[in-house]
């Protein structure tokens, strides 16, 4: 198994194509963080407070977990090379050395990410005349959001393997929690924090706005979500070979 | 049937997709150290047998052993087995070194391999070139290094000389035999018989059942005789 998951991490940092990720993993904190309301906010709350509202766009970092996890699958399927490594590895390996290359390629790509967005928080911070101030809450969204993101990369693997197709699988991995989920959110807030993207996003705000699910309850919908689907993608991956 | 004298063996081999037949009762072996072609026109399921071999599909009935085992209690497939087939793919934006790299960690085999394999295809100038730039003999040959990395003793290939011009298919055939001539096993699947004529050591013939499965000597008997003609007279010359 090991090998199969150092190769899949070397496929993980090859070719061209994985600038585009890059730029993904920039671009979903960007889309999700709201200044109007976070400027707001961090010019009347004390520093801690102010440091954690900058942060809690990582939350959504699950976002681009979810598209590495997924793209480590669907990736082969678009240039039909996934046979061949369903033949170097066996299925068994395949799926999960894509799986877990998959969550450990997010999960460093996440721990970058959160050091650039806490080193423009804090310039925000500097210019608002506030310190950088790491509170035990701030120190919760980066744990929940790395926690998020493991589940992400782990649950969009499972969404690759399910739907073998590179749109497809970046269509519900992307626009499922970045504008179904918000919008649903919006519409009917007692179902939608049991979604699957709000749920992971719950790690790291726990009730956030008094719309998201509280951390325990947070970890078990989202561990369900994770569980189901990567039993129905073994499932369905197994029916095709031998 | 010994498992020391057969590196494969295929009992039974049935397919169906829903109500149609890919193939039946297919039963033949390939014997250690040697190049079986084999053959059959276009839906005769040459490929969804060499598909099944290797695990890409389940079969509906019927058993297949690798080395003596199911392709799926293999521990190491790329190890015991090489696959190329038609329509394995690679993406474009990586290089023809860094693919086989990838390979080479999948099949727990050190990374010199590359540079070996590269050599033994012809592409040991080609490492650093990414694989949208090769024409489609190069990627066959890419292929062929793909499944030769894991230092398999058997090698199971679909159309390989599909898009290799006149010297790539000699460099092929010759490649073949001399894996042969060591000790590895070849089971080839393509439609050119002059070709295959002269690479071969036994044939099966397919059109859902096997029509012919032995030497090629027991097949081509005479000297006017030919493999195209006895391939023909088996699969019908006129739906040809």
């Amino acid at each position: 198994m090991i090998t199969a998951i150092r190769s899949e991490l070397l496929r993980s940092v090859s070719g061209l194509s994985l600038w585009a990720v890059y730029l993904l993993t920039i671009m979903v904190p960007v889309a999700v963080f709201s200044p109007n309301d976070s400027l707001a906010v961090i010019d009347e709350a004390d520093p801690g407070m102010a440091t954690a509202r900058l942060l809690a766009p990582l939350a959504w970092s699950f976002v681009y977990a979810g598209f590495i996890g997924a793209y480590a699958v669907t990736r082969e399927y678009y240039y039909d090379s996934m046979d061949r490594t369903l033949v170097e590895l066996g299925f068994l390996r395949a799926f999960w050395g894509k799986l877990i290359a998959g969550s450990i390629m997010a999960m460093v790509l996440a721990i970058c990410m959160f050091c650039i967005w806490t080193i423009v928080a804090f310039f925000i911070l500097n210019q608002h005349g506030l310190p950088l101030t790491l509170t035990a809450e701030v120190w919760r969204i980066y744990g929940g959001a790395l926690l998020g993101v493991f589940l992400g990369a782990i649950i969009g693997g499972a969404i690759g393997w399910i739907t073998r197709n590179y749109y497809l699988g970046a269509i519900i991995v992307l626009a499922f929690p970045l504008a179904i989920e918000f919008a649903w959110l919006g519409s009917s807030p007692g179902v939608a924090k049991f979604s699957l993207g709000l749920s992971l996003a719950a790690l790291s705000v726990p009730g956030f706005k008094n719309e998201l699910l509280e951390m325990a309850p947070a970890m078990g919908i989202a561990c369900v979500w994770a569980a189901g689907l990567v039993v129905l993608a073994w499932f369905l991956g197994r029916r095709r070979v031998s | 049937m010994s498992l020391d004298i057969n590196a494969i063996e295929v009992r039974k081999l049935t397919k169906e997709y829903r109500s149609r037949v890919a193939v039946q009762e297919l039963t033949f072996d390939v014997p250690r150290g040697s190049v079986v072609g084999l053959l059959g026109p276009n839906g005769a399921g040459k490929s969804t047998t060499l598909r099944a071999i290797v695990g890409l599909l389940r079969p509906t009935s019927g058993d297949i052993l690798i080395e003596g085992m199911p392709f799926s209690a293999l521990k190491n497939p790329a190890t015991c087995v090489g696959v190329h087939m038609d329509g394995f793919g690679f993406e474009i934006g990586i290089t023809a070194g860094r693919h086989l790299e990838i390979v080479c960690l999948a099949a727990g085999v050190p990374r010199k391999r590359v540079r070996e394999v590269l050599e033994e295809v012809g592409l040991e100038d080609e490492a650093r070139r990414r694989v949208k730039t090769f024409s489609t003999g190069m990627v066959q040959r890419l292929g062929l290094a793909a499944a030769l990395i894991g230092s398999p003793r058997t090698l199971i290939l679909d159309e390989p000389a599909n898009g290799l011009d006149p010297d790539g298919i000699r460099w092929l055939r010759l490649y073949l035999r001399e894996f042969a001539k060591q000790g590895g096993t070849v089971l080839i699947s393509s439609h050119q018989l002059a070709e295959i004529e002269q690479m071969v050591d036994e044939v099966v013939i397919i059109k859902q059942q096997a029509l012919f499965a032995g030497k090629l000597g027991d097949l081509v008997a005479h000297k006017n005789d030919s493999l195209e003609n006895k391939y023909f007279d088996l699969v019908g010359g006129s739906t040809a």
